[in-house]
C-alpha cells in the first residue's frame, strides 16, 4: 500500500524526522503517536503529499508519490487536516461536493453519477437531515462528519486523519472514532490518524507508529507495542495495564509522570 | 447583546436557505445584468444633451449622422463601454484575489497593479509630460511588474497568501511615498495627474474601448471557466492539495489574471480602488461564496455600478463633472457599511 523508506523530513533548517522507514498494512487503522512536536502530523502531511520530504522515498502502490499526478492521487487517497477551512455559508452538501472535485472535467462540472456519490456518503455519516445546513452552524462532531463525508465521497482507500478528535468532548471523541471505525471495516478503507489519547489509538488502532525523537521508535499490533516501558520511554509517564473483567478489552492506566520533573510525587 | 444575536440568526435562517436555491442565484445574476442594460441606457440619455430610450436606440442603431448620433454614438457609448469594461475587470479581479488570498480585504491594490500603474502613470504624466501619449502602455507594464516584484518578494519555495498581502502592503506604502514625493517636487504640473490619480471616465473615446475590451472578454471567459478551482482555492491549503489541486500553479494563475484585468483597467481609467474591494462582497452578501455564481454576478454589477456612478458623477454638478471614482467611494462605502452592519460578511 504505502511504502516509506530512509525519509527525512523539516521545515526550513530544522528536520524533525531522520531516515525513517516502514510499510502501512493494507486494510488496517494505523494510528500515530508520539508526544508534541515529535513530528506526527508532519508525517502525515508527507504521506498526503502536503509536505516534501527533504529526502528520501514514499511509494504508494509501487509508484512514487511525485510521479502520479495530484488529481489521480485524490482519487484514491483522502486528508482531513487539523484545522480545515471553508468559506462561513458552506452547507453540509456544498461542502461534500467539492470531494468530487477530483473526479469533474476541467469545467468542473459534476455530473449524475457523481451526486449520487455525494448523496452516498452523507448517508454513511448519517447527515441526512442536516444535508442543507451550514457547515459552520453545526456542532463539533457533526462539523468533523460532515469534513468526513467529504473525503468519503473522493472514494479513497486511503485516508489521513489529523487529530480528528481534538476540540470535541468526550461522546463527540467515540462518536468521530467509531464512525472512522466503521469505514474502514465496511468499505475496506484504511486509514491513517494521528491521536493524542493513548486509550483511544489501543481500543481503535489495529496497528500504532510511534513517533520519538527523530524516529520510528516502534510499529506494530497495537497489544503487543503499547507496553508499560515505552511508555515512559517516549511519553515518560508511568501507567500499568488492565484486561477489564467485563468487556475484556485491555485498558491502559495513567499513573502520573515517571518522575523525571522535580515535582513528581 | 442576546436579543440582537436572536434577531440576526432570525433574520439569517431564511435567507440562508433561500441563498441555496441555484434559480435564487440565477435571478441575481439575471437581476445584476438588466441592471447593467439599464444603466446603459440611462447614462447613454441623460446629460447636457437630453435624449428619450427611443432616441438613444435610433442613435445607436438607424442614425447615421446628426447631433443626437454624435452625442450618443461617439460620445456616450464608448464611455459607458469602458467604464462597464474597467468596472467588471475590477470587481472580477477582487473576486479573484478575495478567494484564492482567503482574505476578505483583498482587492487589486493588494498586488500592487494600483500603485505600480499610479507611479509609471505619474512619472509619464508628471515627471517626463513630452511622454504623456504612452500613458496607458506604461500603467499597464508598471501595474503588471508591481505584481511580479511583489510575487518573487513573497515567494519562498511556494506562495503563501498573507505573506503576499502584506509584502504587497508595503509595496505599495512605499510607491505611494514616492508618489507624494512627486507631487510635492512636481507641484506645478500635478493638475494633469489628478484625474488619473481618483479614476475618471471623462474623454473616454472609441481607441479606449478598444484597448480595453479584449481583456475584459478573455479575463470574463477564462474566470468563469476556472471558477470551481477558485472554489476549491478558498478551502484551506491542505483540503485543496488533498482535493488534488495543483495548489501553486493555480495560485498563479489568478494571480496573473487578477494583475493583467486590473492593469488593463487601470491602466485606461485610472486608479478606481474601491469597484474591486466593494463588488464581490456586496455579491458574496448576497448570493454566497460559490465562484461559479459570484464571479459573473460580480462582472456585471462591476459594471453597473461604475456606469451608474459615471451618470451621477456627470449630472449632478452640472456643468462640473465629477471624477468617477471619487462618487463611486461616495456612495459605495455608505451602502457597502449599511449592508455589513445587516449580515455577517466573512
Amino acid at each position: 500500500m504505502m511504502h516509506v523508506e530512509d525519509l527525512y523530513l523539516g521545515y526550513e533548517n530544522r528536520m524533525i524526522l531522520e531516515g525513517i522507514s516502514f510499510d502501512l498494512t493494507p486494510g488496517a487503522v494505523t494510528t500515530i503517536i508520539g508526544p508534541n512536536g515529535s513530528g506526527k502530523s508532519t508525517l502525515l502531511k508527507a504521506m498526503a503529499r502536503c509536505l516534501k520530504p527533504k529526502m528520501g522515498l514514499i511509494q504508494y502502490q509501487d509508484k512514487s508519490l511525485t510521479q502520479i499526478s495530484t488529481k489521480e492521487l485524490a482519487k484514491s487517497i483522502a486528508l482531513l487536516p487539523q484545522a480545515p477551512q471553508i468559506p462561513h455559508d458552506y452547507t453540509v452538501f456544498d461542502l461534500v461536493c467539492q470531494g468530487r472535485f477530483p473526479y469533474s472535467n476541467w469545467m468542473g462540472r459534476l455530473g449524475a453519477e457523481d451526486y449520487d456519490v455525494v448523496n452516498w456518503a452523507i448517508e454513511a455519516t448519517q447527515l441526512g437531515n442536516l444535508v442543507h445546513r451550514e457547515v459552520a452552524t453545526l456542532s463539533g462532531g457533526e462539523r468533523q462528519r460532515a469534513f468526513i463525508a467529504m473525503s468519503l465521497a473522493q472514494e479513497p482507500d486511503l485516508l489521513f486523519l489529523d487529530e480528528p478528535t481534538t476540540h470535541l468532548d468526550i461522546a463527540h471523541q467515540f462518536e468521530v472514532l467509531e464512525l472512522v471505525s466503521r469505514l474502514n471495516r465496511e468499505m475496506n478503507i484504511s486509514i491513517v490518524m494521528v491521536l493524542h489519547d493513548l486509550s483511544q489509538a489501543m481500543k481503535y488502532s489495529d496497528e500504532v507508529l510511534v513517533v520519538h525523537e527523530g524516529q520510528i521508535y516502534a510499529h506494530g499490533k497495537s497489544e503487543e507495542v503499547m507496553q508499560e516501558q515505552l511508555c515512559a520511554d517516549v511519553f515518560g509517564i508511568r501507567v500499568r495495564f488492565v484486561i477489564d473483567e467485563i468487556s475484556g478489552e485491555r485498558l491502559i492506566i495513567p499513573l502520573g509522570t515517571n518522575g523525571a520533573m522535580p515535582w513528581a510525587v | 447583546m442576546k436579543q440582537v444575536g436572536d434577531r440576526t440568526s432570525e433574520n439569517l435562517s431564511p435567507l440562508a436557505t433561500l441563498q441555496k436555491a441555484k434559480a435564487y442565484r440565477i435571478s441575481i445574476i439575471v437581476a445584476f445584468l438588466l441592471l447593467a442594460v439599464l444603466a446603459f441606457l440611462l447614462s447613454c440619455a441623460i446629460g447636457s444633451y437630453q435624449a428619450s430610450i427611443s432616441q438613444v436606440f435610433r442613435a445607436i442603431f438607424v442614425d447615421t449622422e446628426g447631433t443626437a448620433r454624435n452625442i450618443i454614438w461617439n460620445v456616450r457609448v464608448p464611455r459607458n463601454l469602458v467604464g462597464a469594461c474597467a468596472g467588471a475587470c475590477l470587481a472580477l479581479s477582487g473576486a479573484m484575489l478575495q478567494g484564492m488570498m482567503r482574505n476578505p480585504l483583498a482587492s487589486p491594490n493588494i498586488i500592487g497593479v494600483s500603485s505600480g500603474a499610479g507611479l509609471g502613470a505619474m512619472l509619464v504624466l508628471v515627471v517626463w509630460p513630452q511622454f504623456t501619449y504612452l500613458l496607458t502602455p506604461v500603467a499597464f507594464l508598471g501595474g503588471l511588474a508591481t505584481t511580479l516584484l511583489i510575487y518573487s518578494l513573497s515567494y519562498r519555495g511556494g506562495i503563501q497568501p498573507l505573506r503576499m498581502v502584506l509584502s504587497g502592503i508595503a509595496i505599495s506604502s512605499l510607491f505611494g511615498a514616492v508618489n507624494n514625493a512627486i507631487l510635492i517636487f512636481y507641484s506645478d504640473r500635478v493638475q494633469s495627474a489628478l484625474g488619473f490619480m481618483v479614476g475618471s471616465l471623462s474623454a473616454k473615446s472609441w481607441i479606449h474601448v478598444r484597448t480595453i475590451w479584449p481583456y475584459t472578454l478573455v479575463g470574463i471567459l477564462l474566470a468563469l471557466v476556472s471558477a470551481p478551482r477558485l472554489n476549491v482555492l478558498t478551502l484551506s491549503e491542505e483540503m485543496a492539495i488533498g482535493l488534488g489541486l495543483k495548489v501553486e500553479r493555480t495560485r498563479m494563475f489568478f494571480i496573473a489574471l487578477a494583475a493583467l484585468l486590473a492593469a488593463a483597467s487601470v491602466s485606461v481609467v485610472g486608479i478606481m480602488g474601491f469597484v474591486g474591494l466593494i463588488v464581490p462582497h456586496i455579491v458574496r452578501l448576497l448570493i454566497g461564496s460559490d465562484y461559479r455564481y459570484l464571479l459573473p454576478a460580480s462582472v456585471f454589477l462591476g459594471a453597473a455600478l461604475v456606469m451608474l456612478c459615471d451618470t451621477l458623477s456627470r449630472t449632478v454638478f452640472m456643468p462640473i463633472e465629477v471624477p468617477v471614482g471619487i462618487s463611486l467611494a461616495v456612495l459605495g462605502a455608505p451602502f457597502f457599511l449599511y449592508l455589513l452592519r445587516r449580515r455577517k460578511l466573512v
